[in-house]
């Protein structure tokens, strides 16, 4: 029982470490940060360029991944799923496209670094030099 | 399958198909997106006076533009609504350029494959955007959507409001989006035309195996959409000329057979029409409500057309009744005794079964309400449809 609590108390301390790391990241030439509900509309496709110049490219880590997850249900009030939902509609209005998707927080790190408009989110662990910090909580 | 007519767009499928591997070597990127509705209808019953052409009434014509009718009181049927489509943009990075174009093959048009839509997207900031190229007409609510049957509260659209001659064009296209204060705002301007080769809204008059060709010229037109909250109001506007031209022979009622009387290859000219449409949708928690009003001129053939659409849905978890109640009326100011009419009553029911799938059922009921004048052309029928609808 004693090791279970342990477990548990570990399990509620590394899900709440993890809840707190994520960063939203852009290219090092970013000019600004975003506010949660600029990060909010253009994964949502409601603003379409980033306020430092040139088109919002958002980036998404894959389906499984938790911190996908969080980061809908944070920064959008919305599930993943609900997310996808409402890309499929938008999708075929020809009003936008959707986040592309990335393997993994070194893709799209990798992708952010390189152009001037895509935005990620990553754990904060993988923050380093190569791409710059637009929001954190 | 018409593997002429088929292979023109074929060609445009499989580019699409390949351009992942072009734009790899490229540097492009890629985003390809599918929809696919697979719909079974059946009849239920009604009156057998209708009179369209070869069609065996009753009948029930679910879309216009593409020849989609129900007919006779025997099988399922599952050309009228099925469709398959395919949309791939590539998107040249950190220029805001993209080229998308669409696909699509439908069951009634015998599954051949038809380029939708094919058109580039400058994103000139974040509030200006042109569009150049072929794609929908954006004359009403749901028009974009319009094939994308996991974006409908229904199996089909209501055919009063939704049933012309053109859903494409060729042309410019500038779209704006703002907020005006707490107003989500988003506006069209657009130009260009239409050239329609077997047109699928002749085949109810002329017959299955008529072609009839119709040309929308000089297309001026643009909406306005504004959301704020639970509400959302569009105002849509479009003007065009109008021609159609006869290319084979047509049905004549007289002979029940095709007849060579009706070949007109020359262009006839209707003059000039013009379209305002009204939407209003609004949402009260779980409770909501679609409605579309529109009315069609032909000041050059003295005839006006009104219709509408009214429909209230509730949201309950992943299941989703709604109920709707459609009307068409056509006017002629030189002929006021005779009023073509017709008006559905349907009743939907989806159920989401993920994020991408969805299973709808709907019963609908269609009076036909021609003045005695005219007499029964769509006929009083029933139909019940059943639908898998899913992107991917």
């Amino acid at each position: 029982m004693k090791n279970l609590l342990l477990m548990l108390g570990i399990a509620l301390a590394s899900a709440h470490v993890s809840a707190e790391s994520m960063v939203v990241i852009a290219n090092p030439g970013a000019g600004s940060s975003l506010s949660k509900d600029q990060v909010a509309n253009i994964y949502l496709g409601k603003k379409m360029a980033v306020p430092w110049g040139g088109e919002a490219f958002p980036v998404d880590l894959p389906d499984t991944s938790p911190l996908r997850e969080k980061f809908y249900v944070r920064l959008t009030g919305k599930t993943a799923a609900e997310t996808k939902a409402y890309w499929a509609r938008l999708i075929f209005t020809g009003m936008g496209l959707p986040p592309r998707q990335m393997k993994t927080d070194e893709d799209v790190k990798k992708l952010v670094s390189t152009s001037k408009g895509a935005i990620g989110y990553i754990d904060s662990n993988s923050v380093d030099a190569s791409i710059k910090v637009v929001y954190s909580e | 399958m018409n593997i002429k007519k088929t292979l023109h767009p074929a060609l445009t499928f499989l580019g699409l198909l390949v351009s992942p591997l072009l734009a790899q070597a490229e540097g492009l990127d890629v985003s390809s997106s599918g929809f696919l509705s697979a719909t079974v209808g059946k009849m239920l019953g009604g009156s057998e006076d209708g009179r369209m052409s070869d069609y065996q009434c009753p009948c029930f014509t679910s879309d216009y533009a593409q020849a989609g009718i129900y007919e006779g009181k025997g099988g399922l049927q599952w050309k009228p609504d099925s469709r398959l489509g395919l949309q791939t943009t590539l998107s040249l990075p950190d220029s805001g350029l993209h080229l998308t174009g669409q696909v699509v093959a439908r069951g009634a048009r015998d599954g051949d494959i038809n380029l939708e839509w094919l058109y580039t997207t400058w994103r000139i900031n974040d509030k200006y955007t042109l569009q150049v190229g072929r794609k929908r007409l954006p004359l009403f609510y749901y028009s974009d959507t319009q094939d994308v049957g996991f974006a409908l509260p229904w199996t089909h659209l209501p055919p009063q409001v939704y049933g012309w001659e053109a859903v494409n064009f060729n042309g410019i296209n500038m779209l704006y989006r703002d907020e005006w204060g707490d107003w989500t705002t988003t506006a069209s301007l657009y130009a260009g035309s239409e050239t329609r080769k077997e047109s699928g809204y002749w085949k109810r008059s002329y017959g299955r195996n008529n072609r009839s060709d119709i040309q929308w010229g000089k297309i001026r037109g643009g909406y306005l959409a504004v959301a704020r909250g639970n509400y959302e109001f569009r105002y849509s506007y479009m003007q065009s000329n109008s021609k159609i031209k006869t290319v084979t022979a047509g049905w004549n009622r007289s002979t029940s057979s095709y007849d060579d009387k009706y070949i007109d290859k020359d262009w006839y000219d209707y003059g000039k029409q013009n379209l305002h449409g009204l939407a209003l949708n609004a949402d009260y928690g779980p409770l909501f409500l679609r409605t579309e009003l529109l009315r069609f001129n032909y000041p050059d053939i003295f005839r006006r057309d009104e219709a509408y659409t009214v429909g209230v849905g509730y949201r309950l978890g992943k299941w989703q009744p709604m109920v709707t109640h459609s009307r068409f009326r056509a006017y002629r100011s030189t002929r006021p005794d005779r009023i073509p009419g017709h008006s559905s009553q349907s009743l939907a029911l989806r159920y989401d079964l993920d994020d991408s799938s969805a299973i709808k059922a709907q019963l609908d009921r269609q009076r036909d309400e021609n003045s005695a004048a005219i007499g029964p052309t769509t006929g009083d029928s029933r139909l019940i449809t059943l639908s898998y609808d899913r992107v991917f």
